[in-house]
């Protein structure tokens, strides 16, 4: 496959150079006369439950949202309740998508470390040391990740909301908005046009993001996804993280088709 | 030279069997695939369909939804083909080869309505898809219920995309087969009416729509008598009706757009049809 490795942006003229060196090879071992390699049916020791999530930081809020469906290989739903979005501490919630095992695992993992934490230093985390401390975890599992796509939220030390977005090996990035799970290429454009503004022009009136608004936009962005993606669905789970309040769960019904 | 002679056969092929697949896009899409380009996913109906006998006729009905892997590609396709006024198939497995298929039956039953001077039967429609989907063994993705009355009695056979064939007395297909088969073996019985019928394959349907990711949106039902067919649809079930409207408006304010350039193009009306 390297072999007809082109730079399509530098070298245009080599794309078809690379193309005709393709279709020649085609020609000599095409896939219908070469004896075919079967590839053993390996054990696989992932799967993916689907569903999406997603985060959206405010001045001193941030909204958690996702959907309540577990599925069994993309087609048969397996639980019409779970519960994605895991509040660790009032300050600090952590949301996932991807191999539910590895989001089990993931959530225990830092429980303890923050039960520790409280033990050793007598305080809670906060949510800036949890961030680095699940780069970390993640990137020890490098040869062997967890397969999700983590968001970790909460307010910081001076009372604002952060959004924290991973990879699966625990690429770390702080922003105003992440999404993760089944329906993320259509959560995240969503977002950049309510949220990120991207399409407004320089001088156009942005208006301000208050928690009502994010909590309607959430819950939007989720009655959309639900149209058009098939493993997201049955109902929406919100959580509010205010700064100085206990942290809030909302439900709301989603279609179940 | 050698990629022109391909491309000559390819076409030469095309002239000598009409009616045969053109497959002189196989080497270019090998070597395609070779360069690391993704193939194009195909649609596929992800389907629940389900069909029933009961006293007088067939009752066939199936869902509306169409995927492209995990994405909703149609959310009101039609999934309860017409073959003749008394013949429907539904149809689960890749869409475009359905609609052909289901075309080709048509058309080849039409042409023996003519010919023949009689009303075409099932078992005929039912041999041409056979015929046809064994040749192509199994790669034509066809997966069809067809159902319907002719002059000797009501009919419903399933066939596979590799070209097995069953006469049965009820039957789903595709992936929410599992959930809407369950509920036909428990409720099916001998000697239904039309109501009991359209009401179990709605109950199947349902189940199958309710369970299966792939299938969902709304359902379109065919009830099939000697007398006459009757299409309902489509019918959408409360749980898949959206629960709660969106809330906000999401309109954009004149301005929102940065105009980066402006053309104004003036023309004179030499010649205007008003009609008054």
């Amino acid at each position: 496959l390297n072999a007809f490795k082109h730079d399509a942006k530098h070298d245009p003229l080599g794309a078809m150079r690379a193309f005709k060196a393709a279709f020649a090879d085609v020609e000599e071992n095409p896939d219908w006369r070469s004896a075919r390699l079967i590839e053993r049916q390996r054990w696989n020791p992932y799967s993916m439950e689907g569903g999406s999530t997603a985060a959206v930081a405010g001045d001193n809020f941030v909204v958690i949202a996702s959907d309540t469906r577990m599925t069994a290989g993309e087609i048969n739903v397996v639980n019409r309740e779970v519960d994605k979005i895991h509040a660790l501490s009032d300050n600090i919630v952590l949301t996932t998508s991807g191999f539910y095992g590895d989001v089990l695992q993931m959530r225990k993992l830092l429980e303890s470390h923050l039960h520790k934490y409280r033990f050793d230093y007598r305080s809670n985390m906060t949510v800036d040391l949890c961030a680095e401390l699940l780069a970390r975890n993640l990137y020890y599992r490098r040869f062997f990740p967890y397969y999700t796509g983590a968001i970790l939220a909460g307010i910081d030390e001076h009372g604002k909301g952060a959004v924290f977005s991973y990879d699966p090996i625990g690429c770390i990035e702080r922003l105003a908005y992440s999404a993760s799970g089944a329906a993320e290429p259509m959560l995240i454009p969503f977002l950049d046009c309510q949220v990120g503004h991207v399409t407004l022009s320089e001088g156009s009136e942005r208006p301000k993001l208050t928690l009502d608004r994010a909590c309607a936009l959430m819950r939007d962005a989720f009655r959309s996804c639900a149209e058009r993606e098939i493993t997201t669905g049955d109902s929406i789970h919100l959580v509010i993280a205010e700064a100085g309040k206990p942290v809030r769960h909302e439900r709301r019904k989603l279609r179940e088709d | 030279m050698a990629a022109l002679d391909a491309f000559q056969n390819g076409v030469l092929q095309c002239e000598v069997e009409p009616n045969a697949f053109d497959f002189s896009n196989c080497t270019r899409n090998c070597a395609l695939a070779r360069m690391g380009t993704a193939p194009p996913r195909l649609n596929s109906t992800g389907t629940t369909i389900v069909a029933v006998t009961y006293k007088d006729g067939v009752v066939m009905g199936a869902d509306s939804r169409a995927t492209a892997g995990n994405i909703i590609a149609d959310k009101h396709c039609e999934k309860v083909h017409y073959i003749t006024d008394s013949i429907y198939a539904c149809g689960a497995g890749t869409a475009a080869d359905l609609d052909q298929v289901t075309k080709m039956l048509s058309s080849s039953l039409r042409l023996l309505e003519l010919n023949t001077g009689r009303k075409a039967r099932v078992i005929t429609a039912l041999r041409i898809a056979k015929q046809h989907l064994f040749n192509y063994m199994g790669y034509v993705g066809a997966y069809l219920l067809i159902g319907g009355v002719d002059p000797t009695g009501p009919y419903l056979f399933d066939v596979s995309a590799n070209g097995t064939t069953m006469a049965r007395p009820f039957a789903a297909q595709g992936s929410g087969s599992y959930a809407a088969i369950t509920v036909l073996e428990k409720d099916w019985k001998i000697g239904m009416t039309e109501e009991e019928a359209s009401k179990l394959v709605q109950d199947a349907l349902h189940a199958g729509m309710h369970g299966d990711n792939a299938s969902g949106n709304s359902l379109n039902l065919v009830v099939i008598t000697p007398e006459k067919t009757i299409f309902r649809g489509p019918i959408v079930p409360d749980f898949c009706n959206k629960p709660e409207p969106i809330e906000s408006d999401y309109k954009f304010k004149s301005g929102a757009t940065t105009v980066l350039k402006k053309k104004e193009i003036k023309y004179d009306i030499v010649e205007s049809m008003d009609m008054h």
